[in-house]
């Protein structure tokens, strides 16, 4: 089980859940769980093209990542980078 | 007296116009971008330069539910942000950028592209204004379906989206230089508005100057007598006196009004002529100008304009008097009276 966790300017989309546990052993697999828990979310967190938004930051297990393959066993955090205004 | 939507840089307000009451921010940190009307639902469109684009529904204005499925290219095409929304009898309509129309026959639920428009022939050739490359506006009469490409111009379909057809004949061109025949498409458009009991007259707020056409977009001829400028952004038809709205300003290098004097601007003649609409205008410099959507009207004497300076201005009586509402928000990019 992973902990998904969102960041607070999320909620419109999220209805204000913070963290929802979900299956997977990877950051590609827990979204694709995500995906059936919380359908509306994924798309906030990947771009057309299937990679991680630019200005999204992903850390699994404490550590930051852009790879999808990523294992992740505990804790998949996203965040808003410091960019932008 | 209508709700008062404002769509800023950092979520939506509802104003209570009779009481000038502001609601707290909703959608905090979102650029809202439309508003829109679609059955019994209230909608509201955000894009975020970090999470994308959103699709937003409500029946009271208070609690707001996303949808599950925004409006999205099936290719590997980008689509940053949701410009405009326009409901008819059948589909609400939505504008996006990259320039693009998508309909819902489930009041914003799931979206279907339009490829006449979105895969057009001159596709290649589109390019992007300073706001990028956006479809903002969207028009319908029956089988007909005009769109507003910026900075590409108008399309017009005769067949209910299945074909689309550029119509910017007597509209100068973005880059023109006075030679050679017109170009098929590079005009920017900045907004367009059509009478309702005539639907092939519409007025257009463009790059290059005010126009106005009578037969659908197969011709269009400037209107600029009485404006200051014809270069600006927003123009609203209000109901129950068929007068324009427009806010002009200095010119493309500038976007500032005139001489600091910030001013709407009415036609009470189709836009054969324009004056300074009423009073209530500041009489110090004011340095602000009016996006392409931060406009409305009704049909009961209301139209409401928002500042890129995050200010609110409402007229109740078609224009002949102006206030600023007391609130400061955000840049404003979308205004809507509900």
């Amino acid at each position: 089980m992973v902990s998904v966790i969102f960041p607070p300017v999320l909620d419109p989309a999220t209805g204000g859940v913070r963290t929802m546990d979900t299956d997977g052993s990877n950051v590609s697999e827990v979204l694709a769980s995500l995906t059936v828990a919380m359908p509306g979310v994924v798309h906030h967190l990947l771009d057309e093209t299937g990679a991680l938004r630019p200005h999204v930051l992903c850390f699994a297990d404490g550590t930051a990542t852009r790879d999808l393959t990523t294992d992740v066993t505990e804790t998949l955090r996203f965040l808003t980078a410091v960019s932008g205004g | 007296m209508p709700t008062i939507a404002v769509g800023t840089e950092k979520g939506a307000f509802f104003i209570d116009s009779a009481t000038q009451k502001s609601s707290d921010p909703v959608f905090p940190g979102w650029k809202v971008t439309a508003f829109g009307r679609s059955g019994d639902r209230y909608i509201a469109t955000v894009g975020s330069n970090w999470f994308g684009v959103g699709v937003h529904h409500s029946t009271d204005m208070v609690n707001w539910t996303q949808t599950d499925s925004p409006p999205t290219y099936a290719e590997e095409r980008p689509l940053d942000e949701i410009w405009t929304l326009h409901d008819t009898d059948d589909h609400l309509f939505a504008g996006v950028a990259e320039a693009g129309l998508f309909r819902s026959a489930d009041h914003g639920d799931t979206w279907e592209a339009i490829p006449g428009l979105n895969d057009h022939p001159t596709r290649d050739q589109w390019l992007p204004g300073f706001g990028g490359l956006c479809a903002h506006r969207v028009l319908t009469a029956g089988d007909r379906i005009w769109v507003a490409i910026s900075a590409v111009g108008v399309f017009r379909s005769d067949d209910g989206g299945d074909t689309f057809d550029p119509k910017n004949s007597g509209v100068t061109p973005v880059g023109d230089d006075g030679d050679g025949p017109p170009p098929e498409i590079g005009y920017c458009v900045h907004r367009i508005v059509a009478h309702p009991n005539d639907p092939d007259l519409i007025w257009r707020q463009d790059h290059r100057g005010m126009y106005r056409t009578r037969d659908g977009g197969d011709n269009w001829e400037k209107i600029e007598t009485g404006l200051p400028s014809g270069f600006g952004f927003a123009i609203v038809r209000e109901g129950s006196t068929g007068r324009l709205f427009v806010a002009p300003l200095h010119s493309d290098e500038r976007r500032l009004p005139v001489n600091g004097e910030f001013r709407v601007y009415r036609s009470h003649d189709d836009g054969n002529s324009w004056e300074v609409s009423g009073s209530g205008w500041p009489e110090a410099p004011t340095h602000t100008s009016v996006l392409r959507g931060a406009i409305d009207a009704d049909d009961r004497g209301h139209v409401a304009i928002g500042t890129t300076s995050g200010n609110v201005w409402l007229t109740s009586d078609s224009g002949d008097t102006w206030t600023a509402l007391p609130q400061t928000f955000p840049r404003i990019g979308a205004i809507t009276l509900w």
